[in-house]
């Protein structure tokens, strides 16, 4: 028995009714809904009484389906432009602040971080008017600086949409890497850091070769996190363009709540819903294979 | 790292300007980035108190005349008052439940080895891959199978269960760092295991309930998704439902809406000007513990 554990124990019986009700509760919120939706997606069922058993003719119905796949190439490039902004800007304002000298660090800390307790809906509402063609601050301050050649539709341009719908997200997030980054930055030992400027490293080169190379533990995890968190971006898009203009910045989880909730297609969207369920899984399967070392640096931490 | 070190004094003068041009370019760009972090917010606060035709006429500038009826006129129309304390109600229910919950099972599970425990470990570990937006669908159509779409307790299941897994974490690993004495000296002195677990351990939880607490409100208050797939009935509506009707049926009024949107986020604010550094230190162990 480990050390930490307590030799005099509840009889089994206390313990269980003890923990039921959460054991419940998070059955009733994640595996048996997935249960469901595996089930009806067998089905052809739009909610009604009738449904017609189609084995899996929803599953070969979904791998045809052009718009779900180019909704997740769009989740895809989405998760790319705003995981090299987040993290991008991430590690600069670390370096950045990582400077002996800086002042206000608190502050520019709590600045950067702020973005991110507001809700996405919130941040989704405020961007759109941001980049309202007419009256949005972001053309009006491009006219006020005389680069009027750049003001455009910024959520109506098929070309660039996407990477106007990463700015909110970048903008929102980027604080929240930062501090991670800043937190295992604090963490290399001082001596080190002295050593690196006796042997005359500073600035840049500091940063390059003494700082970076011992925070690549923790740049992993800011990656798989990165990718988990922006792959899940739904109602930003929902409020901003709702996925268009012409299902260009369609995003999965946006397309399974249009055709379920909007359309009632249920026993497409519930193997819709299982398919997004495997290839987010995948996903990070893939990412934490290629940047690896998660485990490894969960075990150092604590626990 | 405060101090500059004495054996850097020495350096030549060329290196010396370099070092202070390096200085002012790195607080150069570290004003200019808060400046541009906060801005739109700034511009959201400033838009909301302008009139809608002084607001088209002047994008930018400061209001003439703050117009404070903006807010008065938002809450009206909007019905905010219903959605705030809709809002107030699933977060703070919400945040109570998950707070005995997590207690309840982080402390077992920290302090009692038992058959399964490493079954209930894993159960809500992986628990956590699964990503809400994949769930979003399935807990519909359950909800709706079930008949509990709609109903005054609808988004507390969820909102309480997904709060459930980064919670037990931080209280399992909180109890496990603490010394098992102050208990088992209880239990010699013939305390039960309720009145041990509520009375004793509870308090010295604190920290890490506190640090739950401001986690789960956080997630309860700005959650959108669930609460619109869950909900359609107008007298269940949160906040952000509320935002969105608002923003649907006045989609021309940017002043309203701007105005709607910063009364939105006050809870926030307010917790984050009191709470600012926990916000921060609990949101990211959170979520470095998922």
């Amino acid at each position: 028995m480990e050390r930490n554990k307590l030799r005099l124990k509840p009889r089994s019986g206390v313990i269980g009714l003890y923990m039921i009700p959460s054991i419940m509760l998070y059955s009733l919120c994640t595996i048996i809904p997935i249960l469901i939706a595996l089930y009806f997606s067998f089905f052809k069922w739009s909610g009604g009484s009738e449904m017609q058993y189609i084995g899996i003719g929803n599953y070969i119905k979904l791998v045809n389906d052009s718009l779900f796949w180019s909704s997740f190439k769009n989740n895809l490039i989405f998760i790319v432009l705003t995981g090299v902004g987040q993290i991008g800007l991430a590690i600069l304002f670390t370096l950045f602040l990582m400077s002996p000298r800086l002042k206000l660090r608190e502050t520019y800390k709590s600045i950067l971080f702020f973005p991110n307790v507001l809700s996405a809906l919130v941040v989704g509402y405020l961007w759109g008017i941001v980049y309202h063609s007419e009256y949005g601050l972001l053309n009006s301050l491009l006219q006020v600086l005389g680069i009027e050649s750049l003001i455009q539709n910024w959520l109506g341009n098929i070309n660039i949409v996407l990477y106007s719908l990463s700015m909110p997200r970048i903008w929102q997030a980027a604080g929240y890497y930062l501090l991670i980054l800043l937190a295992a930055a604090q963490n290399i030992s001082t001596e080190v850091l002295e050593v690196a400027e006796i042997d005359g490293a500073t600035g840049l080169k500091k940063a390059i070769h003494v700082i970076l190379p011992q925070m690549m533990g923790t740049l992993k995890i800011v990656l798989i996190l990165c990718i988990s968190a922006n792959m899940k971006t739904f109602e930003q898009i929902l409020v901003m363009t709702g996925g268009g203009p012409a299902n260009q910045s369609m995003v999965v989880a946006l397309y399974a709540y249009k055709t379920s909730i909007l359309n009632m297609k249920l026993g497409y969207g519930s193997a819709m819903a299982i398919g997004i369920l495997a290839l987010s899984l995948v996903l990070i399967g893939v990412a934490q294979v290629i940047f690896g070392g998660i485990t490894k640096w969960k075990k150092n931490q604590s626990i | 790292m405060e101090e500059k070190p004495k054996y850097l004094s020495n350096r030549t003068v060329i290196g010396q300007i370099r070092h202070h041009i390096n200085h002012i370019i790195i607080h150069i760009v570290m004003c200019f980035s808060a400046v541009t972090c906060i801005y739109p917010l700034v511009w959201m606060l400033l838009t909301s108190l302008k009139t809608e035709t002084e607001f088209q006429l002047n994008v930018l500038g400061l209001p003439i005349n703050p117009q404070f009826s903006n807010y008065a006129k938002a809450f009206e129309l909007g019905e905010m008052g219903k959605y705030f304390f809709n809002s107030f109600f699933n977060t703070i229910i919400s945040c109570i439940f998950t707070i005995l919950f997590t207690f309840i099972v982080g402390y077992i599970l920290a302090r009692f080895s038992f058959r399964g425990r490493n079954l209930i470990y894993m159960f809500f570990l992986s628990g956590m891959l699964i990503p809400i937006y994949a769930l979003l669908v399935p807990i519909f159509i359950e909800f709706r199978q079930i008949k509990i779409l709609d109903k005054w307790y609808t988004l507390l299941l969820p909102y309480i269960a997904f709060a459930l897994p980064v919670g037990i974490f931080l209280v399992d690993s909180f109890v496990k760092a603490l010394p098992i004495d102050l208990e088992e000296y209880s239990y010699i002195e013939g305390s039960t295991f309720t009145r041990t677990m509520f009375i004793i351990m509870m308090p010295i939880c604190k920290p890490v309930l506190a640090t739950i607490f401001i986690l789960t409100f956080l997630r309860s208050w700005n959650e959108f998704p669930l609460a619109l797939v869950l909900i359609s009935e107008n007298k269940y509506k949160t906040i952000p439902l509320g935002i969105r009707n608002f923003v649907g049926a006045y989609s021309t009024s940017y002043t309203f809406m701007m105005a709607a949107l910063v009364m939105s986020i006050i809870p926030v604010v307010i917790l984050y000007v009191f709470a600012g550094k926990q916000i921060m230190k609990g949101m990211i162990g959170g979520a470095i513990k998922g």
